[in-house]
């Protein structure tokens, strides 16, 4: 126990922040708290001895030489904002500044320029629940993105974050943290793409970002991540909603050793309304764990969840689901749905919906399903002259397409589609042509 | 085309099928009749190869093959086709993209090209029209949400789009009103000809107003224990099947 400790102070002292910093008391609350072990109910289903052996990486800037291509296709015009090992890498970005109002820089910028938006934000979603990994991404926070909506700023173009691993010591871990804050009737679309260059090399992340979207404000966040072999990735995401806000979350997870989303949505005002979708395709030993809580604190609020997952081999996949609806948030609407397939005997699933309510006058519906492929649609298809195995990847093509359907940006949803088409082995079937990605082939 | 011979097939060691003797040649159609239970529709999942029987005896020839060597999907190919009792419902494949997938993986089996998008769609619209089906099923969720009469007009449609030498109808009628009874019929009469052949399962002589059959048979207690003309029908129709069981026991 000392000796991990030391790990971490060890580490902190490099980052020479004053013992009083708001880092510092991060790190004691980490120290406390511990890596979790399974006797956590809210890692009970992850194992992180993986990340026991990690030292958060206290680096701070952006490797010397970088492979010369960071050019996605699926969306031509954009924003673009690459970050490599946590750190913001202006000079890889391409982005105009305070375009439409909307401010981008990197955090430490930020804390200077947009110091008072800044303070009253940072760190503010963490108090609620204390986590070991964002107190950890607290204390040892690279410098990330800051996304800044100003008062009715309406950003043209999506704003795509390409989060890249490089060149990253096996035994290191990024602490990644970004701050989204759109005011009163703003709107922004994120995408949020995770890539490991090296897909052979260690892919270690504590991703920490907080949203806060103010009064009748409109944010939309697309979070892929795909084939990453080594990569070991904790992401919170908090969401702070004002009244009559809107948000959409969609998560893409194909294939990742492990993953961990950890989305935390507070519906504080009336008539908010939140919407998180997922898919997972996990093979080999992947493992993929979704907990999601979302909170009504106010009446006349609605949250939807549909997360599915696909399993293979001896994959494994989480599902943790939770809506609580606090007292006084009558009118509640919530639904939740948690469906999955399993490919294999030696896949297995883990899911839980969980309702806790307070208010009497309120709608809310949950279920989760887990089950085999329908054998008599596979007879059917068969009997039009489909293989089986066709049969079975056309029936799973469409049970990811119910989450991808309901995309709303055309490109990245066509671009998404042609992934799922790709890792299911299906081209010839596809609507859309051949298979392109860009970097990602 | 189609020979069976003292077919016996049974199910978690039940026997359904006990001995079942039925010869298909092309341009026929054949009418298969029985009361509930004698093994009607066990008799088409036999023939196109579903798994849960097991086969204890007896053998299918078709077009020389021997199909109980065969998985469904390659007798499928040979051209057997079965319009299914219950059509199966499979959420997020559209209509199209179903028929796609099945055209396209014939024609590899071929060694030929995937159809071109264009001949496709040509071909879409033409036998859209031969079934009266609205553009729309194309797009939407195969059977999903599909009324009963919308989706055996589905099947019908797909029938025609593989054109297949041996169609089985497995109780098609069945919930049908008279109106999609005729759009159905008329769809299977324009799509027979000298090389193909049918076989009609149904309870009722209805639908052999409009499909007129060469050959009607009784099946009962898993054989077909009684072959005859269109007129067989008529006088089951008039007679019920009591008659048929009172022979039966004798």
């Amino acid at each position: 126990m000392i000796a991990i400790k030391n790990k971490y102070t060890e580490a902190f002292e490099k980052l020479k922040k004053s013992e009083n910093s708001a880092e510092a008391h991060a790190l004691k609350r980490f120290q406390k708290m511990g890596i979790p072990n399974r006797k956590s109910e809210v890692y009970k289903y992850s194992n992180l001895k993986h990340f026991k052996n990690l030292t958060p990486s206290t680096e701070g800037r952006i490797p010397h030489k970088l492979p010369e291509y960071f050019t996605h296709q699926y969306l031509l015009d954009k924003h673009l904002l690459v970050t490599v090992n946590g750190v913001f890498a202006e000079s890889l970005s391409s982005y105009e500044g305070d375009e439409d109002g909307i401010h981008i820089s990197c955090m430490c910028d930020a804390r200077k320029e947009f110091r008072d938006i800044v303070e009253s934000h940072y760190n503010e979603t963490s108090t609620e629940y204390p986590d070991a990994f964002s107190e950890m991404n607290t204390a040892f926070a690279q410098c990330g993105i800051f996304i800044y909506a100003t008062k009715n700023a309406q950003a043209k173009k999506p704003i795509v974050m390409l989060h890249l691993g490089y060149n990253q010591p096996k035994d290191s871990l990024t602490c990644q943290r970004n701050l989204i804050v759109l005011e009163q009737n703003s709107e922004v679309e994120l995408i949020e793409d995770y890539v490991n260059i090296d897909k052979e090399e260690a892919f270690n992340i504590n991703h920490f970002s907080e949203y806060f979207i103010k009064q009748d404000a409109r944010l939309k966040v697309n979070i892929y991540q795909e084939d990453s072999n080594q990569v070991h990735f904790i992401g919170n995401k908090f969401f702070e909603l004002g009244k009559g806000s809107n948000l959409k979350v969609t998560t893409l997870n194909f294939q990742g050793e492990f993953i961990r989303n950890n989305f935390r949505v507070n519906l504080n005002g009336e008539h908010g309304e939140a919407t998180l979708n997922g898919i997972f395709i996990n093979g080999d030993k992947d493992h993929t764990d979704s907990r999601i809580l979302i909170k009504h604190n106010a009446p006349n609020c609605e949250s939807f969840q549909t997360f599915k997952g696909i399993l293979d081999d001896q994959s494994t996949g989480v599902f943790n689901g939770k809506v609580f609806v606090a007292e006084g948030a009558q009118k509640t609407n919530a639904f939740q749905s948690n469906k999955n397939i399993l490919l294999s005997e030696e896949a297995t699933i883990n899911t839980k919906p969980e309702l806790e309510i307070y208010a009497d006058d309120v709608k809310c519906s949950h279920g989760a399903t887990c089950g085999q492929l329908d054998e008599n649609a596979i007879f059917y298809a068969q009997t039009r002259g489909i293989p089986r195995e066709k049969a079975k990847k056309l029936i799973v093509f469409a049970f990811a397409q119910e989450v991808i359907q309901d995309i709303d940006n055309e490109l990245f949803k066509n671009f998404m589609e042609r992934r799922l088409v790709h890792n299911l082995d299906l081209a010839e079937y596809s609507t859309h042509g051949s298979v392109q990605s860009g970097i990602k082939e | 085309m189609l020979k069976i011979e003292n077919l016996k097939a049974s199910i978690d060691n039940k026997e359904i099928l006990k001995g079942l003797n039925l010869e298909v040649k092309p341009g026929e159609i054949h009418a298969i009749m029985g009361p509930n239970g004698t093994g009607k529709s066990t008799l088409a999942n036999v023939i196109t190869g579903r798994d849960v029987y097991e086969i204890s005896d007896g053998s299918i020839q078709f077009t020389n093959e021997d199909l109980l060597e065969l998985d469904p999907d390659e007798r499928a190919r040979l051209g057997i086709f079965l319009a299914f009792q219950y059509p199966v419902e499979i959420p997020g494949v559209t209509t199209t993209n179903f028929m796609k997938a099945a055209i396209n993986e014939r024609r590899r089996h071929q060694d030929k090209e995937p159809m071109k998008a264009s001949e496709f769609l040509k071909m879409m619209k033409e036998k859209m029209k031969l079934v009266d089906i609205d553009q729309k099923f194309m797009s939407r969720s195969l059977n999903e949400g599909f009324s009963g009469g919308e989706k055996k007009r589905n099947e019908i449609f797909q029938m025609a789009m593989l054109e297949p030498k041996l169609a089985i109808l497995d109780e098609t009628d069945s919930g049908l009103d008279i109106d999609a009874l005729k759009i159905v019929s008329n769809g299977v009469n324009q799509l027979r000809n000298k090389d193909n052949a049918f076989i009609i399962i149904t309870h009722y002589q209805r639908l052999l107003d409009y499909i007129v059959p060469d050959f009607v048979h009784v099946m009962y207690d898993g054989r077909i224990v009684k072959s005859g003309d269109k007129e067989l029908a008529k006088e089951l129709e008039a007679k019920g099947y009591d008659w048929i069981k009172e022979e039966q026991a004798v």
